[in-house]
């Protein structure tokens, strides 16, 4: 995503949690926030950079940031410190082996703030080990999700169907790598054989705006998106929410990239 | 009251601590082992638990007959845990007689070698069998709160952490009170004494390793619920439980039981203190405390702390003595450049990933080679030079070949400082502090944002030299890897190889074998034995920085991940495969082992082995310790050993025969105590 010489058609790490802080404080009206990261520089980085100026620029002052530090098998704690003052939402900015104890903490605990978690907690097998504790918490998705009627995911769904290997998890990796070779096969047809050079390729991708993106939304490189990642061309995030187990879309695109630092 | 609740929250992680901590002690009081697989145990057989009680199917550890089917709907708490505890005692009678009991009279390093390699495999066989995505367990404890102010505690920690209390009162009951207990005591005291006695040191081990892994299942089995299975996050556990153990000085189940839960009480403390009060540190300190700890301990009673009474009859892997150094380097910079030369791009990177892993591993012969001492920190080392490297080249603008001789000299501090507590302490004990050490570094600097450069790395400037470029990539150059930057990987490596050679042959290289044979003699005809270790640690880091530059250059852009603490104990395992007291052993470790190196891109292309590697590592490495302890370069890499094999003719040059003192061949001497042998 920092290479110049690179396209990139979902935002993930850059696009998530600027959406995340962005819906938190537009749509769940945050007043106060306590953010829960992991110890590790990526996690430092993405608050410092991604989330609390995104809050900031929305007005949220009260943020309290909590480090949680892999050799601690327990999150409550961490749930608990980020939860000191009584916020109204909570983010989780971690990874996926996070997000079910979070979830059960915050119930444990009798926390009331509404949890937010990266997409990559929306795994069947982790909202399992959540049960009824994941309930209510809200994430994103760089794609249409999968079940969601769109037709792209629903050419993407079949050819899964009937080419796929098994076991492959229909999740936004997938997602990803199926989306990002259609986009590129479409660039490749325009540029037309006997023509591809590494020059072309990239000049397709950056001329004009708003490109069709497979099973997400359109994409448009400039190299000026997001500041000091020139690679991301769509920053944008669907926020679903957590319903009887399942994740369902909330609606909408959102991109919380224009308010953070350069 | 506030703070009486974090003291709670902590008790979940601590009763992981304290639980896995009890199972080490056995393991060490038993066979010497620090068990660094000790996480890795806990985790399979949690595995095991988990399928049982979710799929109803047993899983072995036996890639091709992986799993029988006993029930489609998944077994009960009861049956599930029940089995999976007989599993673990099996496994841990066949790890102790398959793996340790053949090792029993051998040196720490080849102990602290095979548990690395059993690590290794144990990770490997659970990617293989079970993935790499996280398994969250169901709870076994009753879910039920206790209120305290505004927050609740979750009750099922508290009952976790009096599990972890019974257990060690049972074991503190069990080892002082029953025959079975003294006996255990006896034999670690002096093998020797309880053999005479009539006792039979390896029954008393089997038996000690059957309770440990029955234990280590338990914890798994029982923390679970709180965290999260991944193959990686248990084995993650064993610095703070190296921390609580080495506390309780590989003896006392109370005092480690103790410690284990203060630990994870006072970091659930620190995090709401962190948290209230924003000017507090708060970036890598929770992950740095256990490294304080064991520091401090080290320090204040790092005489005081037990090494086990074993026999020892075997010495540490054979050290060569290089000839001809002129020549082998002509010969090396000759194959090695043809090599870069000719082959095509994916093996051309495979090389130069295996001349840079090399670097690395070279580190390891001075140190642990020739000085007998064991570090499990070189690739911290390693980060540091790649960092710094990256800072004088992006910050002060200082180009190639400064920049990176100068991150390896930037390096030698923390290899000084790292090496400090070898003044007081070896062999186990010792891998333990640098263990620790690469933790708290890869905590505090690897990932804290400003030295390892946050979120996007650390940027790391091609090197050139005048106008022409030595970069693995070039905007203007579409072939990658660009062979240039693997004839500067090459001559790095064979200058590294010239100056360890150089130190071999010099008095202070004398001086580490002599003080590798035997401190305390080394001290009695006057070599300074702290100078000796400050010395070998100073350049062994230097080496080790100077490969993290060559890293560095390689990667373009550095991140933490590069240099994690685990990865270390991957390279001490590469390179006591190659032969870890020889130069010719840190280039057979970076050829056939290095991770993306060249034999690996080779393996990977005829035959898929990619997934493999891990495994193939780390049964390798415990292969190699027990049955080819000196490398797979044991000296037929030498000119001479050559001239003998190819031109038996030849006659061998008149030499005069090496002191015998400064040899460490390996030879079955008379049974002496440990302390004196490493």
């Amino acid at each position: 995503m920092f290479s110049s010489s690179s396209v990139q058609f979902a935002g993930f790490a850059v696009g998530v949690f600027p959406a995340l802080a962005s819906y938190a404080a537009q749509e769940l009206h945050a007043k106060s926030v306590g953010v829960i990261v992991p110890d590790i520089g990526v996690g430092i980085h993405a608050y410092k950079y991604y989330i609390q100026p995104v809050f900031s620029h929305f007005g949220v002052k009260d943020i309290r940031e909590v480090l949680s530090n892999s050799q601690n098998p327990d999150y409550s704690s961490s749930v608990a410190a980020a939860a000191q003052g009584g916020p109204n939402v909570l983010l989780y900015v971690g990874n996926s082996s996070g997000c079910a104890p979070v979830m059960q903490a915050r119930v444990q605990l009798g926390i009331q703030a509404t949890l937010i978690v990266p997409g990559g907690c929306a795994d069947p097998r982790l909202l399992k080990a959540a049960g009824a504790d994941a309930n209510g918490v809200y994430l994103n998705s760089d794609y249409y999700p999968v079940g969601s009627g769109n037709s792209d995911v629903v050419t993407f769904e079949a050819a899964m169907k009937k080419y796929g290997p098994p076991n492959v998890p229909m999740d936004e990796f997938t997602q990803e790598g199926f989306g990002s070779i259609i986009n590129i096969q479409r660039a490749f047809s325009k540029i037309g054989v006997g023509h591809l050079t590494t020059a072309s390729i990239l000049r397709e991708f950056r001329t004009g705006g708003d490109h069709p993106n497979f099973m997400t939304h359109p994409y448009t490189c400039n190299g000026h998106l997001v500041p000091g990642a020139p690679a991301i061309c769509n920053a944008a995030q669907r926020i679903l929410i957590i319903k009887n187990g399942k994740p369902t879309e909330v609606g909408g695109w959102y991109d919380g990239t224009p308010y953070i630092k350069p | 009251v506030s703070t009486i609740v974090f003291l709670l929250l902590g008790l979940g992680s601590g009763s992981a601590f304290a639980l896995l901590g009890l199972g080490l002690i056995l393991e060490y009081r038993s066979s010497g082992v620090v068990n660094f697989a000790h996480g890795a145990i806990a985790m399979y057989i949690t595995y095991v638990y988990v399928e049982l009680r979710d799929n109803g199917e047993l899983v072995f550890p036996v890639l091709g007959f992986n799993h029988i089917n006993l029930s489609a709907a998944g077994l009960g708490f009861i049956a599930s845990a029940g089995i999976s505890l007989v599993y673990a005692a099996v496994l841990g009678l066949l790890i102790y007689l398959l793996v340790f009991r053949p090792l029993r009279h051998w040196p720490a390093l080849a102990r602290i070698a095979a548990s690395v390699g059993l690590m290794l495999a144990l990770q490997a066989i659970a990617v293989l069998n079970f993935g790499t995505a996280t398994f969250s367990v169901d709870p076994i404890l009753p879910v039920s709160s206790l209120q305290i102010g505004s927050l609740r505690v979750p009750l099922d920690q508290v009952y976790l952490a009096g599990i972890a209390v019974a257990i060690s009162g049972l074991l503190a009951v069990v080892y002082r009170r029953t025959r079975f207990g003294i006996a255990t005591t006896a034999a670690a005291e002096d093998e020797v004494a309880a053999s005479l006695a009539g006792l039979s040191p390896s029954r008393i081990a089997a038996l000690n390793w059957v309770i440990a892994s029955v234990l280590a299942g338990a914890a798994g089995i029982l923390i679970a619920p709180i965290t999260t299975l991944s193959p990686a996050t248990y084995t993650l556990f064993i610095v703070p439980v190296l921390g609580a153990a080495l506390l309780g000085r590989f003896r006392s189940f109370t005092v480690t039981t103790a410690v284990g839960l203060a630990l994870g009480m006072l970091a659930s403390v620190l995090l709401e203190l962190q948290a209230a009060h924003t000017w507090l540190p708060s970036n890598g300190t929770q992950e740095g405390l256990p490294f304080l700890l064991i520091l401090f301990v080290m320090y204040v009673g790092g005489r005081a702390l037990p090494e086990r009474g074993a026999i020892i009859d075997r010495r540490l892997p054979s050290v060569g003595s290089p000839a001809r150094i002129l020549r082998s380097c002509v010969v090396s910079l000759a194959v090695g450049a043809a090599a870069v030369l000719l082959l095509p791009g994916g093996y051309r990177a495979g090389l130069i990933s295996s001349l840079v892993a090399a670097c690395v591993c070279m580190s390891f012969v001075v140190l642990t080679g020739y000085l007998g001492q064991v570090s499990l920190a070189q690739l911290t080392f390693a980060g540091i030079g790649g960092f710094t490297l990256g800072h004088l080249s992006v910050s002060l603008g200082i180009g190639f070949p400064f920049a990176p001789i100068l991150a390896g000299l930037l390096t030698v501090p923390a290899g000084l400082l790292v090496g400090l507590p070898a003044l007081r302490v070896r062999g186990v004990n010792l891998a333990v502090v640098t263990l620790a050490a690469a933790a708290a570094v890869d905590a505090l600097l690897f990932n804290g944002g400003w030295f390892s450069g946050g979120f996007s790395g650390q940027q790391v400037p091609s090197p050139h030299i005048g106008g022409l470029n030595l970069g693995i990539a070039a905007a203007t150059d579409t072939g990658y890897p660009r062979a240039a930057f693997g004839l500067v990987a090459l001559v790095v490596l064979v200058l590294l190889g010239v100056l360890v050679a150089r130190l071999r042959g010099s008095p202070a290289g004398r001086q580490f074998l002599a003080v590798r044979s035997n401190e305390r003699a080394a001290a009695s005809i006057g070599i300074n034995v702290a100078g000796a270790k400050l010395l070998a640690f100073g350049m062994s880091a230097f080496i080790a920085g100077v490969g993290g530059a060559l890293i560095g250059y390689q990667q373009r852009v550095l991140t933490g991940d590069s240099f994690d603490v685990f990865t270390s104990l991957s390279f001490l395992a590469m390179a006591y495969i190659g032969g870890i007291g020889r130069i010719s052993g840190a280039v057979a470790a970076g050829m056939l082992l290095a991770p993306g190196g060249l034999a690996v891109t080779i393996g990977d292309h005829f035959f898929a082995l990619s997934n493999y590697q891990l495994l193939i590592g780390g049964v390798g490495l415990i292969f190699m310790v027990i049955r080819h302890p000196n490398g797979l370069v044991p000296g037929g890499l030498t000119w001479a050993g050559l001239e003998q094999r190819f031109r038996p003719s030849a006659a061998a040059p008149a030499a005069p025969a090496p002191p015998r003192v400064m040899t460490a061949e390996p030879t079955r001497t008379a049974p002496h105590r440990a302390e004196d042998s490493q």
